[in-house]
C-alpha cells in the first residue's frame, strides 16, 4: 500500500491526493518504503509543539551548540519541510548542525477542509508567535534568527514588520517574492478582473495540490521532461540518479493550499502588489517593510523561474534594516537550498553570514 | 549507442530553459490568459459532474464514496494532531522535570562520623 503512494505522488491525478494519504497515512506522510530508500529526512529530530496539522521541530544534537542563537527555520505553505532535510550529506540542516546551530524548523503539514480558514493573520500572528514562544522556551535563549524560505519567507517578513520589538533577532529570507509585478506569469493568469480564485478552491476549501503542481509546471513547461532525459542520461550514475529522484519526489509531493491564504496572497501580492506598496494586509493590520529593523540578508537564485529576481530583489530595499545584505547565487529555486551546487554556494554563505551574528548571548 | 542518447538528450534539454519561455509568454498573452480562468471553470463543472456520478455508481455498489474516504481521513488526521500534541506535551514535560532535576539542591549529606581523633579525646575526658 506504501508503494501506492509513492507511484502516484507524482502523478496526483489517478486517484485524489487525500483518498490516497487515508489510504496509506503514516505519521508524517512521507514515512513509505520508497522515501526509505530515498533516504529523504534523515536527521534525528524531535516533536516540541504541535498544533492542528503543524508541528514544531528541534532536530538533535550530539554536542552542545557553538552559537547560542538558535534557528528556526520557516517553511513555504506550499511544499514539504524536507527539502532542507534532503538526504545524508545533502542537508543543509545536518550542515547547519555540523557547525554548531542549534536548529528548529515549522512544517505547517497538510491543511485539511478545517483549516482552510486559516489566512496570513493565523500564521504570522498566531502560528509563528506560539512557535517561536516554544523554541525560546526549549532552548533557554530570549532571542533567536529566523530562516525563512519562498513562501515561509514572506511569511517571516510580516512577522517582523509587526513585531519590531519581538524575540527575532536576525531574518534570513531565501527566494522570497515581495514584489507581485516581478511574477510576471502568476500575475498574468490570476490577476485578470475575469478571473475567479474560487476556481481554484475544492470542495475541502483549499487549494488541491495537482493545481498547485501544475502552475509550478506552467511557469516552466519543459522542465519536467528535460529533468526526465537528463535522468535517463544518467541512469547509470547510482547517486545522480538517487539525488534527482529525491528532488523529483519532493516537486511532486505538494500540500494543499490554504484557501483563505491563497485568495489573501493573489489580492494582496500579485493583484495589489500591497507588500511593495501600504504593507500586506495581515487580519486589520498593514505589515510595510520598511518597518523592519533587524540585520536581514536575502539570498535570491540567478535562474530562478518560480520567485524571479524582479519579484524578490527588492526585497533588502525596502527594509529599514541597519544591517542588510543581498546575495545573489547562481542556480533555480530548488537548486538555491539543495542539491549539490546549493552546498557549495549558498550554505558557507549562510554561515558566514550567521555566524558573527549569533555569538552574542541573548541574556 | 551513448553518443546518440547524449546527442539526443542535448538536443532536447540545452533549448529547454528558452523554449519553456516562449511557451510561457504565449500563455501571458491576451488571447491566452483569459483562457486559462475560463478553462478552469470548465475544468470544475466537469470535476464537480463526474464526481457526483461516481459517488451514484459507488453508492449503488454499496462502496464507500470519495466524500467518505475525505471524512475518515478528516477523522485520521484530527486523531494524528491530537496525539501529536501529546506526544509534544510530554516531551515538554521530560524536559521541564530534567532542568528541576538539575537545579534541585542535592539531598543533605548524612552528617560524617567523628574522627577518629576526637573521639580518643572525648573518650579519654570520660574515663
Amino acid at each position: 500500500m506504501n508503494t501506492v503512494v509513492q507511484d502516484d505522488a507524482s502523478n496526483p491525478s489517478i486517484v485524489d491526493d487525500e483518498v490516497l494519504h487515508a489510504l496509506a497515512r503514516r505519521s508524517l506522510g512521507v514515512d513509505t518504503e520508497f522515501v526509505k530508500a530515498l533516504g529523504i529526512a534523515p536527521t534525528d529530530k524531535e516533536l516540541v509543539h504541535a498544533s492542528g496539522p503543524m508541528r514544531l521541530y528541534r532536530y538533535k544534537r550530539s554536542t552542545p551548540a557553538v552559537h547560542p542563537l538558535p534557528l528556526l527555520f520557516v517553511m513555504s505553505l506550499i511544499n514539504r519541510y524536507y527539502i532542507v532535510d534532503l538526504a545524508r550529506g545533502r542537508s543543509l540542516v545536518e550542515y547547519l548542525l555540523s557547525v554548531g546551530y542549534d536548529v528548529y524548523l515549522i512544517d505547517w503539514g497538510r491543511p485539511r477542509a478545517a483549516h482552510s480558514r486559516q489566512g496570513l493573520e493565523h500564521y504570522v500572528q498566531q502560528a509563528i508567535p506560539e512557535c517561536m514562544e516554544r523554541v525560546l522556551e526549549d532552548s533557554g535563549e530570549s532571542k533567536l534568527t529566523m530562516v525563512s524560505y519562498c513562501l515561509g519567507g514572506l511569511l517571516a517578513l510580516l512577522y517582523a514588520a509587526l513585531h519590531p520589538r519581538g524575540p527575532l533577532k536576525n531574518l534570513v529570507c531565501l527566494a522570497t517574492p515581495v514584489n507581485g509585478e516581478g511574477l510576471t506569469n502568476l500575475r498574468a493568469w490570476c490577476s485578470r478582473s475575469d478571473f475567479d480564485v474560487a476556481t481554484l478552491i475544492d470542495g475541502s476549501g483549499n487549494v488541491p495540490p495537482e493545481k498547485v503542481l501544475i502552475a509550478m509546471q506552467l511557469l516552466r513547461p519543459l522542465q519536467q521532461t528535460a529533468s526526465e532525459v537528463t535522468l535517463l542520461g544518467h541512469v547509470g550514475d547510482r547517486a545522480r540518479t538517487t539525488d534527482q529522484l529525491r528532488l523529483a519526489y519532493w516537486v511532486g509531493d505538494q500540500v494543499p493550499f490554504p484557501g483563505t491564504a491563497m485568495r489573501e496572497l493573489v489580492q494582496g501580492l500579485l493583484r495589489d502588489n500591497d507588500a511593495m506598496g501600504q504593507g500586506m494586509k495581515v487580519g486589520r493590520r498593514r505589515a510595510r517593510l520598511d518597518a523592519i529593523k533587524v540585520p536581514v540578508l536575502h539570498v535570491a537564485a540567478e535562474h530562478d523561474h518560480i520567485v524571479p529576481l524582479a519579484s524578490c530583489s527588492d526585497l533588502v530595499g525596502r527594509v529599514c534594516s541597519k544591517d542588510k545584505q543581498q546575495i545573489v547565487v547562481k542556480g533555480g529555486h530548488v537548486s538555491l537550498v539543495a542539491g549539490r551546487n546549493a552546498q557549495r554556494r549558498l550554505w558557507p554563505e549562510l554561515h558566514k553570514w550567521l555566524e558573527p551574528r549569533s555569538q552574542q548571548r541573548s541574556h | 549507442m551513448d553518443d546518440y542518447l547524449a546527442l539526443w538528450s542535448d538536443l532536447l534539454t540545452k533549448p529547454e530553459a528558452t523554449l519553456s519561455e516562449q511557451l510561457v509568454a504565449l500563455t501571458r498573452d491576451d488571447v491566452f490568459a483569459p483562457l486559462v480562468g475560463k478553462q478552469l471553470l470548465l475544468a470544475v463543472h466537469a470535476r464537480e459532474l463526474l464526481g457526483e456520478r461516481i459517488s451514484h455508481a459507488l453508492s449503488a455498489a454499496n462502496l464507500p464514496t470519495k466524500t467518505e474516504l475525505a471524512a475518515i481521513n478528516e477523522r485520521l488526521a484530527s486523531l494524528e494532531d491530537g496525539v501529536a500534541s501529546v506526544q509534544a506535551y510530554v516531551t515538554r514535560l521530560e524536559k521541564r522535570l530534567s532542568r528541576a532535576d538539575s537545579v534541585v539542591a542535592p539531598m543533605p549529606k548524612r552528617p560524617s562520623a567523628p574522627s577518629r581523633t576526637s573521639r580518643k579525646k572525648l573518650t579519654g575526658g570520660m574515663l
